[in-house]
């Protein structure tokens, strides 16, 4: 067995990410034997994930959402930076020392059927990951395996059919399951029900609400959906370009947002109230390719409150005293929460 | 005042190896010029099929049964040439993605020409071509319309391509557009642009739109009336704001029921329990019994018929959700 921690102190984040970077390599080059150019996906990203809680990344396709959660576990090559989980440096880990590590961080991807073996049953599925980590007899191994399915509500005739006989739901919930059954701490969930139906979508949602509850997961939740970021989530992340632009709790980050982004993200949201159609903040063109990102601030060719010096100079990431960042120059904080 | 299109009884079913299969089974729908309909349900409810039949897209293996009426006229579905002669001239869809609609090899301006010649039977110079496809994009509100005209579908992203097949489309300037789930992928603040556009299209030209969509959100910004399918059969019908504030049917609201909400994170998700059945295992009675907390034994004997909840406002339930306290004031005054 892996010791569960090695003593940190109760304040200390489950997952701590300093200015996380990674840098892909263009096909294109400068000049004709030049050097490739390079695309900065994620580009100094830094966050913490207390133990418990539920953390959301949102931001648009191509902000670096998912890159960054690749970077985590450690399935994409980060140029910088560093991500500490219980104290213990992760970027850089051999393959052998990540074996233990999996068990604790797993991850749930948006395609359940892309993540499932075709040719396995639901219940060996589930069984899998027991046995690489060799883990229990296997009369324990199909008792806990059947044990879980039942939890996140498959029943026990569906245990013998393949991952096509299921339908889009139910194919989630074993994909749950199979992440579920080593008893990770941080489960990293990417998308996870942005292929579903809206019905499907709601069982989803409840039932990672009430895992959460049940086991004491801890949640990296990355959506394009704000309103379920929003209800799942206590803490937030809008990531744009490559970069966080704000992060704050979830509440006060919906209710009250400070970037022109987050503020123009949200209001693009229709709302299913056709009494109340909300005044739109026009977002003009397309978020622009990270191969070549704009100078100064990222986000000022789109941005309407955007000045001289936002287009030269790159705001950071500055911390009100209610634990709300904005990295821009132009946001209006409430002058009596500056720390 | 004639409905543009026209749907009685609409059914179809497919041929299949295991005998037919009903996907949807009696459809009664009319869509007026100027109007946004929007067309929501699970996946599996039947709405495609519903637009295919409309286009006379659908394939071979298709039994369709009932009328679909364009202008009182009753159309030829099947593969017939005076359907191929209505569709892009009175009515054009578009599909989800984009990329799948456009060819990767041709270059847009090409795509763009062939759209404008098909529905110019006079051959056009390249000339004058060339100005109708720069038109077609500035209208859609493609920036550097001139530069586009020579790029590939993969140099562009997800919603300006989008705004191209919009843009083919409008090349024959339908009277009636099918949008089937436009805006599903693409991001937020790119699905906000290319409904401001839809709507343009409707105030500008007086197109109709049906608009197909999971979204309920998008439905209640865009829409003028819904339709929900559950199963190939509509369950409730009528003004958006109707609808929405009160819905009748236990299915659509199930369906608001579980929306997370942006406005508010307090409120529980109350999700419709089960799955949509495959359409070959559709029990007796109401199709949406088996998942429905209201469902009582009358609703697994009959089928409920279509009633009024007011003039507008239709809906098939045994046992509804009551008219509640709102609308009846608003009714009253």
């Amino acid at each position: 067995m892996i010791p569960k921690s090695n003593s940190p102190t109760a304040q200390a984040p489950l997952l701590q990410v300093s200015d996380l970077r990674c840098a892909f390599k263009s096909s294109k080059r400068k000049g004709f034997f030049g050097p490739h150019h390079l695309i900065h996906a994620v580009n100094g990203v830094s966050f913490e994930v207390n133990a418990g809680e539920a953390f959301g990344l949102v931001g648009e396709s191509g902000c670096g959402k998912s890159t960054t959660a690749k970077l985590i576990l450690n399935m994409a090559h980060a140029s910088g930076g560093s991500v500490l989980y219980r104290g213990q440096e992760l970027v850089g880990l051999s393959h052998q020392a990540w074996k233990p590590l999996r068990r604790r961080l797993q991850y749930v991807f948006q395609d359940p059927l892309g993540a499932l073996d075709p040719r396995m049953t639901v219940l060996d599925q589930v069984i899998e990951p027991l046995t690489i980590h060799q883990l229990h007899d296997r009369n324990q191994q199909r008792q806990l395996a059947t044990q879980l399915l039942h939890s996140v509500g498959l029943q026990d005739h569906q245990l013998r059919k393949y991952p096509h006989e299921l339908s889009g739901g139910q194919r989630q919930r074993v994909v749950l399951a199979r992440a579920l059954i080593l008893e990770p701490e941080l489960l990293i969930c990417d998308e996870p029900i942005s292929a579903l139906d809206v019905s499907i979508q709601a069982q989803i949602i409840n039932l990672l609400q009430e895992l959460r509850r049940a086991m004491g997961l801890t949640l990296l939740f990355i959506s394009h959906d704000l309103s379920v970021v929003r209800h799942l989530c206590e803490r937030v992340a809008v990531m744009y370009l490559g970069q966080i632009v704000e992060m704050g709790p979830a509440k006060q980050l919906f209710n009250e947002p400070r970037h022109p982004y987050t503020q123009a993200l949200i209001s693009a949201i229709p709302k299913a109230d056709p009494g109340q159609r909300s005044e739109r903040i026009p977002l003009m063109g397309e978020p622009p390719s990270p191969a070549a990102p704009p100078a100064g601030c990222r986000f000022n060719p789109r941005c309407a409150l955007a000045t001289e010096r936002c287009r030269n100079e790159v705001p950071t990431l500055v911390q009100s005293g209610d634990n709300h960042a904005v990295a821009c120059f132009e946001a209006k904080i409430p002058v009596t929460e500056v720390a | 005042m004639q409905p543009l299109l026209e749907m009685r009884n609409l059914q179809v079913g497919f041929a299949t190896e295991l005998g037919p299969v009903p996907v949807v089974r009696g459809v009664d729908l009319q869509i007026g010029r100027g109007e946004i309909v929007g067309l929501v349900g699970e996946s599996g409810s039947g709405k495609s099929v519903t637009c295919m039949a409309a286009m006379g897209l659908l394939d071979d293996n298709a039994r369709l049964q009932g009328e679909i009426r364009w202008q009182g006229k009753r159309l030829a579905t099947q593969n017939d040439k005076a359907m191929s002669v209505l569709r892009g001239s009175e009515l054009a869809m578009i599909f989800q993605d984009p990329m799948s609609t456009l060819n990767p090899v041709q270059t847009i301006g090409k795509q763009l020409y062939e759209a404008i010649c098909i529905n110019h039977p006079e051959r056009m110079s390249r000339r004058k071509l060339q100005t109708r496809a720069l038109d077609l994009l500035r209208d859609v509100g493609v920036p550097a319309p001139e530069q586009r005209l020579k790029a590939y579908p993969h140099q562009l992203s997800g919603g300006l391509n989008q705004r191209v097949v919009i843009a083919m489309m409008l090349a024959g300037n339908p009277s009636l557009l099918i949008a089937d789930e436009p805006t599903t992928a693409l991001d937020v603040t790119v699905q906000a642009q290319i409904i401001e556009l839809l709507q343009e299209l409707r105030s500008k030209r007086g197109m109709s739109i049906i608009l197909v969509t999971h979204d309920l959100g998008v439905v209640a910004e865009t829409c003028d009336r819904v339709v929900v399918m559950y199963c190939g059969e509509i369950v409730e019908h009528g003004p958006v704001s109707k609808v929405f504030s009160n819905p009748r049917h236990p299915y659509t609201h199930g369906l608001l029921a579980s929306l997370p909400r942006i406005d508010s994170s307090d409120t529980n998700l109350e999700p419709i329990p089960g799955v949509v059945p495959h359409p070959d295992q559709l029990s007796e009675g109401c199709a949406f019994a088996p998942r429905c907390p209201h469902a009582a034994a009358c609703c697994y004997s009959g089928s409920p018929m279509m009633q009024c909840s007011d003039s507008e406002h239709l809906f098939a339930c045994f046992s509804p959700f009551p008219v509640n306290a709102e609308s009846r004031q608003a009714h009253a005054s």
